[in-house]
């Protein structure tokens, strides 16, 4: 008897590691605006399920206000690499209608900016869990000002 | 209006009796108003049991009754038609020889009790959680029964002109409408909407129809669920119908009210509520039309599931192998409502042990997935099991991961998208036109920690070049024209590794791919 059992639960461990299971990472991205302007963003060749494939987007954030969405990447311990998707091309941001900056996309273009909303080196984030990871943008006066004054 | 449909009737029956000395027995009808219930997730609560007026021994006592006080109440010897069982069955093996019996409907919960939650699923509560539930069934007389444990509750009378040879003529039905009537009524299951739309005094046939959409999240429309198997039952009386194209099903026809229910199931899969649970959708008992729209909860899922999976078992799979399992037995396709993806377990099940494949609905925030998702994810599980039933278990289990995964990716992505572009067409939505399943890595790759989700099989189908679109780090896919079909058919089976996918692209090469353009695409995979 006690051999059938071991038997049993061998065969039921080894069914156990035959199966596929899917794997994959959600990547949470967080966008706020803790300056003290109202701005605009357009975001060129979107590739995120909540905006849609191949679009251009124009994010209004006011105030105070945030806009968060989330990847999937397909696989484990995968999170996303590209914020807004990985064909997402530049990114306008505009205060008071009068564009200060674009960023691209740093693979291709090579765009190093520190605050590049497009490279997630400009991300504060981490691995939440396996197969979640969370990462913050925050729209500062200091980002905004240095930029002004170039303008 | 009871009281008022009762003085009609009576009167009538006065009527008649000055001339016939015949009368229709209107007492004993049922007062109580029926609250209509919605359906909700979750378990099927049952109230009291009632008594079968399709049952043998009423039928009969109904029969004498009729003989008693109806002059020329003709000489019928009244003999089951039907036998009403329940299954017991031991395991995954004997409940899948049941479900295999196309010639049969199993229902998991008892037929001759009040329904009081419509919920989705049903287990016996007398039965511990670990143990398949009772499977309940009406089968025709003459019937082979399966060799699994089982009891006759009892005896049915279904009655039918077929059935009842000795009469003749227009008093067949007269006879037949009446004996059911006074079955009906003698087993207090006589109603107020019995008699909706009656014209004379018994209450009217009708037949059960109406129309079943389900909502679908990319298209923001409901759409027809198509090819659902609807079921129109009272106590032992049953009747079922596949919805067509428009969502419309119409089943043969009732006298008396119906419970109307969608049974998740087909020929060759089964959709379960967690691991081991038949999933249902209870609808109203009425006398009427059943139109629904199904938008929320689980329901949602396990229709979309079943649009998935009746495009790959029986609908346009763009020509691949059918995921139909070789042993005959259905597959078993369960809906997990937690967080989670979704799990193959391969031809382990087959013996019986677990689920075939797993399918959860929620995503890591805790909300239901859209069900373009859903769609996805059950054509990508499917697509699992269509390789391996074509390669055999043995190879399929030898092939690497990213093959697998690659092929099963290019699949959801394919089935996906001819769902969507068809629908798109149809309802002229833009967003559904030019659909590009967007749950892949094909944008991603390589710049992903694990690589055995790739494009490969996707580039040799789409005209997009991700170097072209996302720079010189990305695959160079000059590669374009290769079907679902011919992959499926020419290269799937002797591709173990990428070695051996090459050399499989390389000799099924078609026209205007050369070895070049081959050895480009893989540069990046070694």
């Amino acid at each position: 008897m006690k051999t059938i059992i071991n038997i049993l639960a061998i065969l039921i461990l080894i069914s156990l590691n035959s199966c596929i299971k899917e794997y994959e990472t959600t990547t949470y991205f967080y966008i706020n605006n803790n300056s003290s302007y109202d701005i605009k963003m357009v975001v060129y060749n979107t590739d995120i399920a909540l905006l849609g494939y191949n679009n251009d987007t124009t994010i209004n954030l006011q105030v105070g206000e945030n806009f968060n969405y989330f990847e999937i990447i397909k696989g484990e311990n995968s999170p996303a690499s590209f914020p807004f998707g990985a064909s997402s091309d530049s990114v306008e941001i505009y205060i008071n209608d009068s564009i200060i900056i674009t960023y691209k996309q740093k693979l291709r273009y090579l765009d190093n900016n520190k605050n590049n909303i497009l490279s997630i080196d400009s991300y504060n984030g981490k691995k939440e869990k396996e197969d979640l990871y969370k990462y913050y943008y925050s729209f500062s006066n200091e980002h905004l000002d240095s930029l002004l004054d170039k303008y | 209006m009871i009281k008022k449909r009762i003085l009609i009737a009576a009167i009538f029956a006065l009527f008649f009796a000055s001339c016939q000395k015949e009368t229709l027995n209107v007492s004993n009808i049922n007062n109580q108003e029926k609250i209509p219930i919605e359906q909700s997730d979750g378990l099927i609560a049952l109230g009291k049991q009632l008594e079968d007026p399709y049952a043998l021994k009423n039928m009969k006592k109904a029969y004498s009754n009729l003989k008693s006080t109806k002059s020329g109440t003709p000489d019928v010897d009244i003999q089951p038609t039907h036998l009403y069982l329940r299954f017991l069955p031991k395991n995954e093996q004997e409940w899948s020889i049941l479900k295999s019996d196309t010639s049969i409907v199993l229902y998991d919960f008892p037929l001759d009790y009040e329904i009081i939650n419509l919920g989705t699923y049903y287990h016996d509560p007398s039965l511990p959680d670990t143990v398949i539930t009772y499977q309940y069934c009406v089968v025709p007389i003459g019937y082979e029964i399966p060799n699994v444990q089982n009891e006759l509750l009892y005896e049915v009378y279904i009655p039918s002109i077929e059935d009842t040879t000795t009469l003749k003529g227009s008093s067949i039905n007269q006879f037949l409408a009446e004996l059911e009537y006074e079955s009906v009524r003698m087993t207090g299951n006589l109603t107020e909407s019995n008699f909706k739309n009656t014209k004379g005094l018994l209450p009217s046939k009708w037949t059960p129809k109406g129309i079943i959409t389900v909502w679908d999240d990319l298209i923001g429309i409901y759409i027809p669920l198509v090819q659902a198997s609807v079921h129109a039952r009272w106590f032992t009386h049953i009747e079922t119908d596949l919805t067509d194209g428009r969502g419309y099903f119409q089943t043969s026809q009732f006298r008396y009210e119906v419970n109307y229910a969608i049974k998740w199931e087909r020929a060759d899969y089964d959709i379960r509520s967690g691991n081991f649970l038949q999933a249902w959708y209870n609808g109203p008992e009425q006398k009427g039309d059943w139109n629904l729209n199904i938008r929320n909860g689980e329901s949602v899922m396990y229709a979309t599931m079943h649009r998935a999976a009746y495009k790959h078992f029986y609908g346009d799979n763009l020509g691949i192998k059918r995921p139909i399992l070789i042993d005959g037995s259905k597959t078993k396709i369960c809906y997990i409502d937690k967080e989670g993806t979704g799990v193959f377990w391969g031809d382990w099940s087959a013996g019986g042990i677990l689920p075939d494949i797993k399918i959860w609905g929620k995503n890591s925030s805790g909300n239901y997935k859209p069900t373009n998702q859903i769609f996805g994810t059950t054509a990508h599980e499917l697509g699992h099991q269509s390789h391996s039933q074509y390669t055999g278990n043995n190879q399929f289990w030898q092939t690497s991961k990213i093959i697998y995964e690659s092929w099963a990716d290019a699949v959801e992505w394919a089935l996906t998208n001819d769902e969507y572009h068809k629908l798109g067409n149809k309802y002229s939505v833009a967003t559904a036109i030019n659909y590009n399943h967007i749950y892949n890595n094909h944008n991603s790759w390589p710049f992903v920690n694990d690589k055995a989700y790739s494009p490969i099989f996707i580039d040799l189908i789409d005209n997009r070049n991700q170097r072209v679109l996302f720079g010189s780090d990305y695959p160079n896919d000059l590669i374009t024209g290769y079907t679902l079909s011919y992959i499926n058919s020419n290269i799937l089976r002797n591709s173990y590794g990428l070695s051996s996918l090459l050399d499989a692209i390389k000799n099924n090469k078609i026209t205007s791919v050369t070895d070049s353009d081959i050895d480009e695409l893989f540069a990046l995979y070694w």
